[in-house]
């Protein structure tokens, strides 16, 4: 298609790439800004207290468990596919085994800080780290 | 350019009820883009990548190409299409996942789409990260509508934005970059690659 010799391009510096235009870092500031004041607010709500594991599957509460309890915790969570296997054990919260093709819920792993979860959502099966302050009861409502 | 059909001979004497050969070469563009597009669809699905939720969504880079080069209902048309075929290839048609994609894929190619062309001097590192941004959050809220209607799910949002943040930042980099290779020479010089050119203004 270029019938005309090609002239070299003036090669830009990594930098420059990497930089984006003066609208772009505008954007990326106020994103980022935004996002560190959603963090800094859900913080602030999922509170303090005890930690608690709450089960759901959909919109309805299946089984509630302290997170830090002597016994070790084999809750089977009936979900729309199948059964998804939790365990609580020292302190830290695991989907063990779960019907889903994926396996993106097991996969992630243990969890053990406040506000966070594990989701199976072919199973439609969430569990939650709370802490038992009244906030993010409120939340949930 | 790259996609510049070899030998097409319709040069005089065409049928007149042959399509033009403009709009065919946009249409084996558009096809070729689409390939590209669902060979990395898939390839991303196979990644183990960042965990077992993030993706760094490169497949986007070629909507963000398609914008470019040949259009808004191109790219939107492409990014559709891409999450169908490549949920035929993984296997994931009319599940979950491909729920999430598709609602994603279409909000990230809507919002990038209006950035594009309302945004002044915004680049496509912007378009990007704000089409990042737009998936991430739509799949939040049709996971919310869907599955798991808990509010407390939004509680995850902040770390998944801020990785949607910083991947479409690169992809919009890698987009660029791609972009000023595949235009040719001219359009660059008499300024119609716009979005292409980020730093050459100002750097």
């Amino acid at each position: 298609m270029n019938s005309r010799p090609a002239t070299p391009r003036p090669r830009k510096r990594l930098r420059t790439r990497l930089s984006g235009t003066w609208a772009d870092r505008v954007l990326m500031l106020l994103v980022l800004s935004a996002i560190a004041f959603g963090w800094l607010h859900i913080r602030q709500l999922a509170g303090g207290g005890e930690a608690m594991v709450d089960i759901y599957r959909g919109q309805t509460l299946l089984a509630e468990y302290p997170l830090h309890a002597e016994a070790v915790v084999h809750f089977s969570a009936q979900g729309d596919i199948g059964i998804s296997e939790i365990v609580i054990a020292d302190g830290n919260v695991a989907i063990s085994d779960s019907p889903c093709t994926g396996r993106k819920c097991i996969l992630s792993g243990h969890k053990h800080r406040i506000g966070d979860m594990l989701v199976c959502l072919p199973n439609r099966i969430l569990v939650a780290i709370r802490g038992d302050a009244q906030a993010f009861d409120a939340m949930l409502e | 350019m790259i996609f510049s059909a070899s030998g097409a001979p319709s040069r005089t004497g065409t049928v007149s009820s042959r399509p033009p050969l403009n709009e065919l070469q946009d249409k084996a563009r558009w096809m070729a883009l689409l390939m590209l597009a669902v060979g990395i669809h898939v390839l991303e699905s196979a990644l183990p990548g960042l965990g077992p939720w993030f993706k760094p969504g490169l497949a986007n880079i070629v909507t963000l190409v398609a914008l470019v080069m040949l259009g808004p209902w191109q790219a939107l048309s492409l990014s559709v299409a891409r999450v169908l075929v490549g949920a035929m290839f993984i296997g994931t048609l009319f599940t979950p996942t491909f729920i999430m994609s598709l609602s994603g894929a279409l909000a990230a190619a809507l919002m990038m789409l209006f950035a594009y062309r309302v945004i002044p001097g915004i680049s496509l590192i912007g378009v990007s990260l704000l089409g990042a941004l737009a998936h991430m959050l739509v799949q939040f809220f049709t996971v919310e509508a869907l599955f798991i209607q808990q509010t407390a799910l939004f509680y995850l949002l902040p770390p998944f934005l801020l990785v949607a943040a910083l991947t479409g930042w690169l992809n919009g980099v890698a987009a660029s970059y791609i972009v000023e290779r595949l235009q040719p020479d001219e359009a660059i010089e008499s300024g119609l690659a716009q979005g292409a050119a980020p730093g050459a203004t100002h750097g």
